[in-house]
C-alpha cells in the first residue's frame, strides 16, 4: 500500500521475478517449439491475448499492451518466447485451440493452470501477471496516458483538491499547530 | 588522486546538509560527497510512473518481513519525501530498552525544540490550511470524527503547493521544500564543494588524527584526507560504510549496523461506505493532510490516511475484496472491478508506531547490505493489535474491508506480518556510552575523535511520525556542537 514498499518490488522488476533459481531447463536450452523462436508476430499475438485476460476491458488504443513483457529493460523479456509457447501448449492441451483464439474464460483457465503448475512455471506466470498489471494500470510508458479503465489520468490535470466547507469533515484537533506535545 | 579538505561530509540528505552549511558558515572549507546523481529540481523531476525513473534514485534493502527504502541522489531523500514535517512527540524520548532509556541523557523534545525551530524556518514548514486538506484526508478525518476521535492537520515543508499529487516522484513545481532549494544552494554559496556520483568505500584513520576516505566514481579512485569527517549517508549508507571499514577501525564497537528502528508501519484498506463521500486517491498531497494522535499514549501509534498512485500500489501489494470467492481473485475481472473502485472509493489507513529497534544490517559476501528483522512475539502482537484497530475504525464506519497482501520475491503474496518504511533510523545510534551505541550525544564516534555521525543512523528510536524533521533538527544540534566547540579548526 505504501509507496516505500513499492521500491522493493520495482527492484524485482529489474532483478527478474521469474529469473530466480531453477530456471526451466527448456528455457536454458531453448527447447520449445521453433515457431515461437522465429515468429515474433505469433509471440506478440499470444502475449496480447494474455494481457487481455489479465485486465479484461483494457483498451490499449494504438499502443501494444504486451510491450512490457517484451521490453528488454525488464528481465521477463528473456522468457517471453518461452512463456508464449507455454500458454500455447496449455491451450492446446486443454482446448485444442491456439491461445489467442480462446474465449476469455478459456484463457483464464489456461493461466490458472500455469499458476497451478510447478514452482518455476508459477513464478513465470506470476511475474507476467504482475508486470502486466503494473504496466497497464500505471501507464508506465506514457506519463500522460494514465489508465482510463480505472480513472487514472496520468499527469495532474488540475482536479479539485478539496470539498467545500472543511468544518463538516474535520474533528476537533488535539494540538494547536499539528505537532503532538 | 588525494584531495585535502578541512571537513568532509558524506551524503547530501537531511543528516548531511545542516553540518555542511553550518561548518561552511563558520569558515571551514567543506566538501560534500554524494553517491547518487546530481538533480536539478527545476528540470529533472517528472510526474511519472516509469519504474526506470524511480529506480534511478530510490533503492531498497529487504528481508522477509521488513523492507526499507532510501534515496541515492543529491539531496538524499528530500527530493522524494512526502514533505510531512512533524516534531517527535515527547513520549518518544522516554522509550526504554532493557530498563535503559534509549536516548542519551539530556536529549529530549525540549532539547530539540530550538533546532526544530531552525529546521522549520529553513524548510518553510507550516500547518496545512483546512481548505487545502485533500478529499482523501477529509474523508479520513470525517471517519475519525464520527467515532469521536481527534484528528489534526499535519505540517508540511512547502511553498505554494497546488496538490498535484506527485510528491514522491519529485515536485515539478519546486513547491515541496527539498534540500535542493535551501540548505544545499546556501551551502554552495557559503563555499561548500559538492561532488556527486562519488561513493565512499572505506575510512582509514591516520596516525595524525586525520581520516582518509577512499572513494570511487565509476572506475576512478579518489581519496580524501580530512581532520573532520561527518557521516550523513543515511541509516543504511552510514552503517554500510562503517561496516566496510571494520578492519581499519577496530574500536568501532559492536553496535554498528544494529538497533535499526523502523516506525512499525501497519496498513489497512477498505471500500468506503455508501454514506461517505468519494475520497480522491490521485489528487492532493501524497500525505493527505491529516494525522490522528488519538492512540499515541494508549497504543504508541499515530494514524494517517494513505494515498498511492497506481504504480506505488500495484508494485507493492495485491488487493482483493475481503470474502471474494471467485477465482482468480487478484487478477482478471474481480481485480478490474476492485481497481475501478480504487480512485474514488478506496480508503487506506496506516499507522506509525513506537516499535523497538529490532532490525540490523550486515554486509553480504559482495558487500551489499543484508537486512535482518528479529521478530518477537511482542512485535507480532503489536502488528496484529494495530491492524485490528485500523480495521475497527473502518468497520465502525460501515466500510468493506479489502485484503492487503504483500508481493513476495517470487511474485507470490502473503497476508502476514510485514513492515515497509522509509523511516529507518538507528544503525549507528547515539548512546551514553560505547556499551550501548556508536556515537555520543554530541554525535561523535566513541574512540574516534573528529568523526561525527549526524544522520538518521544516530537516532536511537522509532518516532511514530515521519523522521525527516527530527533527523534535520538533530543534525543542526550536532553541527552547532561541532562549530561551538571549535572542532572544525582544532
Amino acid at each position: 500500500m505504501e509507496r516505500r514498499a513499492a521500491v522493493r518490488y520495482l527492484t524485482l522488476l529489474l532483478a527478474g521475478v521469474a529469473a530466480e533459481s531453477c530456471t526451466p531447463l527448456r528455457v536454458l536450452t531453448r527447447s520449445f517449439p521453433l515457431e515461437f523462436k522465429n515468429n515474433p508476430e505469433l509471440v506478440g499475438r499470444t502475449l496480447r491475448a494474455f494481457t487481455a485476460a489479465v485486465i479484461p476491458g483494457f483498451d490499449p488504443g494504438h499502443t501494444d499492451p504486451a510491450r512490457a513483457l517484451l521490453d528488454h529493460r525488464y528481465p521477463f523479456a528473456a522468457y517471453a518466447e518461452f512463456f508464449a509457447s507455454d500458454l500455447s501448449r496449455r491451450a492446446g492441451d486443454l482446448f485444442a485451440t491456439p491461445f489467442e483464439q480462446l474465449t476469455l474464460e478459456q484463457r483464464t483457465a489456461v493461466i490458472l493452470a500455469g499458476l497451478d503448475a510447478d514452482g518455476t512455471t508459477r513464478k513465470l506466470y506470476r511475474g507476467a501477471i504482475y508486470l502486466t498489471q503494473v504496466a497497464l494500470y500505471a501507464g508506465i510508458y506514457d506519463d500522460e496516458a494514465g489508465c482510463a479503465l480505472i480513472g487514472y489520468p496520468g499527469l495532474y490535470r488540475g482536479a479539485t483538491i478539496s470539498y467545500e466547507d472543511p468544518a463538516v469533515f474535520l474533528p476537533k484537533p488535539r494540538t494547536s499547530r499539528g505537532n503532538a506535545a | 588522486m588525494i584531495r585535502e579538505t578541512e571537513a568532509l561530509v558524506i551524503g547530501t540528505g537531511f543528516g548531511a546538509a545542516a553540518p555542511a552549511l553550518r561548518l561552511a558558515q563558520a569558515g571551514c572549507r567543506v566538501t560534500m560527497i554524494e553517491k547518487g546523481p546530481r538533480i536539478d529540481p527545476f528540470k529533472d523531476f517528472r510526474q511519472t510512473s516509469d519504474p526506470q525513473y524511480l529506480l534511478r534514485y530510490l533503492k531498497g534493502v529487504s528481508s522477509e518481513r521488513l523492507s526499507l527504502t532510501f534515496a541515492e541522489a543529491l539531496g538524499g531523500g528530500s527530493g522524494f519525501y512526502e514533505m510531512v514535517s512533524l516534531r517527535a512527540p515527547s513520549l518518544v524520548f522516554d522509550q526504554v530498552e532493557a530498563g535503559r532509556r534509549l536516548w542519551p541523557a539530556g536529549i529530549d523534545r525540549a532539547t530539540l525544540d530550538p533546532y526544530y525551530d531552525i529546521a522549520e524556518r529553513m524548510l518553510h514548514v507550516n500547518q496545512i490550511a483546512p481548505e487545502l486538506v485533500p478529499k482523501s484526508g477529509q474523508v479520513f478525518a470525517l471517519m475519525m470524527k464520527r467515532l469521536g476521535y481527534s484528528c489534526d492537520r499535519a505540517r508540511y515543508a512547502e511553498r505554494g503547493c497546488i496538490g498535484s499529487g506527485f510528491c514522491v516522484t519529485g515536485c515539478i513545481y519546486a513547491a515541496k521544500q527539498s534540500l535542493l532549494l535551501n540548505y544545499l544552494p546556501q551551502a554552495v554559496e557559503a563555499g561548500v564543494r559538492i561532488e556527486t556520483d562519488l561513493e565512499a568505500l572505506r575510512i582509514i584513520p591516520l596516525p595524525d588524527r586525520r581520516y582518509e576516505v577512499h572513494c570511487r566514481r565509476g572506475r576512478t579512485a579518489v581519496t580524501y584526507r580530512t581532520r573532520l569527517l561527518v557521516l550523513g549517508g543515511g541509516t543504511i549508507g552510514t552503517a554500510r560504510l562503517l561496516l566496510a571499514s571494520r578492519d581499519t577501525m577496530p574500536f568501532l564497537g559492536e553496535h554498528v549496523g544494529r538497533h535499526i528502528a523502523f516506525n512499525g508501519s501497519v496498513k489497512a484498506a477498505a471500500i468506503l461506505a455508501d454514506d461517505l463521500p468519494d475520497g480522491d486517491m490521485f489528487t492532493g498531497r501524497t500525505h493527505p493532510g491529516m494525522i490522528s494522535y488519538e492512540f499515541l499514549e494508549s497504543e504508541g501509534i499515530t494514524i494517517s490516511a494513505g494515498k498511492a498512485m497506481p504504480l506505488q500500489l500495484l508494485a507493492g501489494v495485491r488487493l482483493r475484496m475481503h470474502g471474494e470467492t471467485r477465482q482468480p481473485d487478484w487478477w482478471g475481472a474481480p481485480n478490474v472491478e476492485m481497481m475501478k473502485l480504487y480512485r474514488h472509493r478506496l480508503v487506506a489507513l496506516y499507522s506509525m508506531g513506537l516499535t523497538p529497534p529490532a532490525a540490523r544490517v550486515m554486509l553480504g559476501p559482495d558487500r551489499a547490505p543484508e537486512l535482518v528483522l528479529d521478530m518477537s512475539s511482542a512485535l507480532t502482537k503489536y502488528y496484529k493489535r494495530t491492524k485490528e484497530l485500523l480495521h475497527s475504525i473502518l468497520l465502525r464506519n460501515g466500510c468493506r474491508l479489502v485484503d492487503v497482501e504483500f508481493v513476495e520475491r517470487d511474485g507470490g503474496a502473503r497476508e502476514d506480518v510485514g513492515f515497509s518504511t522509509a523511516h529507518q533510523v538507528g544503525s549507528c545510534r547515539m548512546a551514553d556510552s560505547k556499551r550501548h551505541g556508536v556515537v555520543n550525544a554530541a554525535g561523535q564516534a566513541f574512540d574516534y575523535p573528529g568523526l561525527f555521525i549526524s544522520d538518521g543512523s544516530a537516532i536511537p528510536s522509532s518516532l511514530a511520525v515521519n523522521t525527516s524533521l527530527t533527523i534535520l533538527a538533530n543534525a543542526e544540534r550536532i553541527a552547532e556542537g561541532i562549530v561551538t566547540r571549535g572542532c572544525a579548526r582544532s
